[in-house]
């Protein structure tokens, strides 16, 4: 899976803003803030990725077990796709 | 300059705002909360020209739709320009709801633009004056630093103050327990347009867009806090973080959603903003002595 194009992620003074960019606008509501993980995350579905290499990026890149990183990747996809953010 | 155009200039949030108009043509009839912003300031932040022409044929926009607010107007992207469509009608009500009132074409730093309009009766009037000057503003002043907020402002004795909040949060309350105090002055009840300078420090200004006309000025203050408001049973002020203060006035800030790069350029202003003014968290009962509490922390 990846993410959608139309958004754009930057840190504001410590906050990741994420904002929809475009035509997307008319599909979505405002803006979102994300955490550090879920901003690591979004970054990492630039590119297509499964559950299970977002789930290993996750618990390689903070200290995590593989089980709690897999259990936050499924809530976190789970987000984007009720939301509609992903591509 | 061609003799058959005359040029209106304008000073809005520091920056120097050249309407052109055909000389025989009522091309710059305005409402009148433009008219405390006529002139030019001493030192712009940017020059922006706004050529005025008149359509005979119905407005039509061009290019691809890349924004809908779901508001007035509509963001268009074609070859090299951006096209905003603005739809609502005027108090004459000679156009209706889904009637396109003007076209404001502008170049990608948004200080080259053309804004056609179709005059419909004598109650016409340009709207430079409404939409479409606030929409030039609202991103003509992000390359220079700037951004346009909800809030309402004043300068209380050189220190300039924002307030602001969602809807009915108080913006316009507060303006009027802060009038008429000795050296407080009133800049703007609901868009306040604010800059960061590169030498430290920021300004806050008036903007002709207030809910009510009069009540705005062309008057700039150095920004010492911006409040966010919440109405509550008590009243209370705290400091919020940058990250806090990043996340509450995004949201309260008239952002340039149809163009990447200039929304990049607006969240790095926001980043400065938050990073030089201090900004608060105001829960507070609508009442005059929140002033007082306010000051305590200018």
């Amino acid at each position: 899976m990846k993410r959608k194009e139309s958004f754009l992620l930057q840190n504001v003074g410590g906050e990741n803003l994420l904002v929809p960019i475009g035509a997307q606008v008319m599909d979505t509501s405002g803006i979102i803030t994300l955490n550090e993980t879920a901003a690591f995350l979004w970054e990492q579905l630039e590119a297509d990725r499964s559950e299970e290499e977002l789930a290993a990026a996750l618990a390689g890149g903070f200290e995590v077990d593989e089980a709690s990183a897999a259990a936050d990747v499924e809530t976190f996809i789970a987000e984007l796709r009720e939301n509609g953010l992903l591509a | 300059m061609n003799p058959d155009r005359i040029s209106r200039f304008f000073s809005i949030a520091g920056m120097q705002i050249e309407l052109q108009a055909p000389s025989d043509c009522p091309g710059l009839l305005l409402e009148d909360r433009t008219d405390p912003f006529s002139g030019k300031p001493p030192r712009p932040a940017a020059a922006v020209t706004v050529d005025w022409r008149e359509s005979a044929a119905p407005l039509r926009a061009e290019g691809e739709l890349v924004y809908d607010p779901g508001a007035i107007w509509r963001m268009f992207r074609g070859e090299g320009f951006w096209c905003a469509e603005l739809s609502y009608a005027d108090d004459t009500g000679a156009v209706g709801k889904d009637g396109v009132r003007s076209l404001l074409y502008a170049n990608d730093t948004w200080d080259r633009l053309t804004l056609k309009e179709r005059r419909i009766d004598p109650g016409w009037h340009g709207l430079f004056s409404l939409g479409a000057g606030e929409l030039a503003v609202r991103a003509s002043i992000v390359p220079t630093g700037g951004l346009l907020l909800h809030a309402s402002a004043v300068d209380d004795n050189g220190r300039g103050v924002l307030f602001s909040g969602r809807s009915g949060a108080g913006k316009s309350t507060q303006l009027g327990f802060w009038s008429g105090r000795p050296g407080v002055v009133t800049m703007t009840d609901d868009r306040a347009a604010v800059r960061c300078s590169p030498e430290g420090g920021a300004s806050g200004y008036g903007t002709p867009w207030g809910g009510l006309p009069g009540t705005s000025r062309d008057h700039s203050a150095p920004l010492a806090a911006i409040v966010m408001l919440e109405q509550a049973p008590e009243n209370r002020i705290e400091r919020l973080s940058p990250a806090a203060a990043a996340a509450a006035l995004a949201c309260r800030a008239f952002l340039p959603y149809w163009d990447r790069s200039l929304m990049q350029r607006a969240f790095a202003n926001l980043e400065t903003l938050v990073r030089t003014v201090p900004v608060h968290l105001l829960r507070c009962r609508p009442e005059p002595s929140v002033v007082d509490l306010v000051r305590s922390v200018l």
